[in-house]
């Protein structure tokens, strides 16, 4: 039986939102691949409950809103992006997630950020690009 | 903007705003009695100084859109159910907005939205986490909260949450911790009665029973909304017209929660279009309606 010791908080919730922005990570953790968890600062007690909420089926709905809440912030403030990306959408924000895995409350922050991203990560569309730094003078009139 | 605010009067039907709904409050000025405005929706913040710019033009159509409406604070920001240190930085920025609208109280959800992620200021977790409901972190929060409540120098509200996932090895339920928080602090509740049905949803929580150990006493706010399906998973998604469960529970609420003062609606911006201004005023009509009901029952 597990004995529920009191726990640190914080690396708790760090390797909660982890697991909630990576399913491939919940996927390997109900595999039996634990060793991602090295990482955090858990007691076993933080382990152990971390471990019993990746097998909860509720981690794919939070798993569905995480990328959810961050995609409307995007289609929220640089929609010709989101429009012109096409077919490109879906790689492309999983990617830039991966690179910057902390959301931020503040819409602009995020999407100067992903507007960065396409531009180096599409520098041979010229129109895309263009589109980019279109949005980000947007972004900057909008916010000043 | 000062000096428009004499409160509410009890308890009265407010919407949380957002920049879909400016024209329709502007047009209808009374429509609804109070306004619940998340206050991080009016600055921009970065890591550059100042930290925290206001955003003219959100700040421009929010105050059209009052109308010497009296305001509450509805924050997100402070994660106070976090593991961080409370944010003293943040919380000089919502007393500078509380000195330039005069909130009534300010309320937050009892979950966890900042995490450490690497160097630099702490990540948004995109989602709230929900919080180990234990004395360890009730020994956390506790001075967080009283810190709070010190600095704003008016009533801090903590809400219920709508959580997909249970921490496992909680030492008491929700509405115990609640309890405890709000006796150790002074401070209130926010019941947010489509939360409540999403856990019961989702989670098979029993929300009578719920009901029955929460001190309805420290209730000053309720909050009401729709959601929708998600795959199998009922959602808080802020997208329509309330379910009747959740007027149902309303019903039950209001006779015994004597401090109540205000219903809140909420509606996300991108549903507001579908519901229109019509729909919208239905919605308050049946929170008024209950609220009258309730009054005709009394002896």
């Amino acid at each position: 039986m597990i004995r529920w010791l009191p726990i640190s908080l914080d690396g708790f919730y760090s390797s909660l939102a982890a697991l909630i922005r990576d399913p491939g990570l919940i996927r390997r953790t109900r595999s039996g691949d634990h060793d991602w968890l090295l990482e955090f600062d858990l007691s076993p007690a933080e382990r152990e409950r971390i471990l019993v909420m990746a097998g909860q089926a509720g981690m794919e709905v939070m798993c569905s809103l995480y990328r959810s809440n961050r995609l409307a912030a995007l289609v929220d403030t640089v929609p010709a992006i989101i429009r012109a990306l096409g077919d490109r959408l879906e790689s492309t924000v999983s990617d830039f997630w991966a690179v910057n895995p902390g959301s931020d409350l503040q819409f602009r922050t995020e999407a100067v950020a992903f507007c960065g991203f396409v531009r180096q990560r599409y520098a041979e569309d010229p129109a895309l690009t263009g589109i980019t730094v279109d949005a980000e003078r947007s972004l900057n009139s909008m916010y000043e | 903007m000062t000096g428009c605010q004499d409160g509410p009067k009890s308890p009265d039907v407010g919407i949380v705003y957002n920049s879909a709904l400016a024209g329709t409050l502007i047009a209808n000025p009374d429509m609804v009695d109070v306004i619940s405005v998340v206050p991080e929706t009016l600055w921009h913040e970065s890591d550059g100084s100042p930290r925290y710019r206001w955003i003219e033009g959100a700040v421009q159509l929010f105050e059209e859109s009052l109308n010497c409406i009296p305001v509450v604070f509805h924050g997100i920001g402070l994660s106070i159910g976090s593991g961080l240190p409370l944010d003293i930085g943040h919380l000089d920025q919502v007393a500078a907005a509380a000195e330039r609208y005069h909130p009534l109280w300010y309320s937050e959800h009892l979950a966890a939205f900042k995490v450490s992620c690497g160097p630099g200021r702490p990540a948004h977790s995109g989602v709230g986490l929900p919080v180990p409901l234990d004395r360890q972190t009730l020994r956390q929060l506790v001075p967080k909260v009283a810190t709070a409540t010190a600095r704003l120098r008016m009533p801090v509200l903590l809400e219920n949450s709508a959580i997909y996932v249970e921490v496992p090895g909680t030492e008491m339920s929700e509405a115990q911790f609640l309890n405890r928080l709000c006796d150790e602090t002074g401070s209130y509740i926010l019941l947010d009665l489509h939360n409540l049905m999403t856990n019961e949803v989702n989670l098979s929580w029993d929300a009578d029973r719920y009901l029955g150990e929460l001190d309805l006493s420290r209730v000053k706010e309720i909050h009401v909304a729709g959601g929708a399906m998600l795959g199998r998973w009922y959602t808080d998604a802020h997208s329509g017209a309330c379910p009747e469960r959740v007027l149902a529970l309303l019903d039950m609420v209001v006779p015994a929660a004597p401090a109540l003062r205000l219903i809140t609606f909420e509606l996300h911006e991108s549903h507001f279009r579908r519901l229109g201004p019509s729909g919208l005023e239905a919605e308050l009509s049946r929170l008024r309606a209950s609220i009258d009901k309730v009054a005709s029952d009394l002896p």
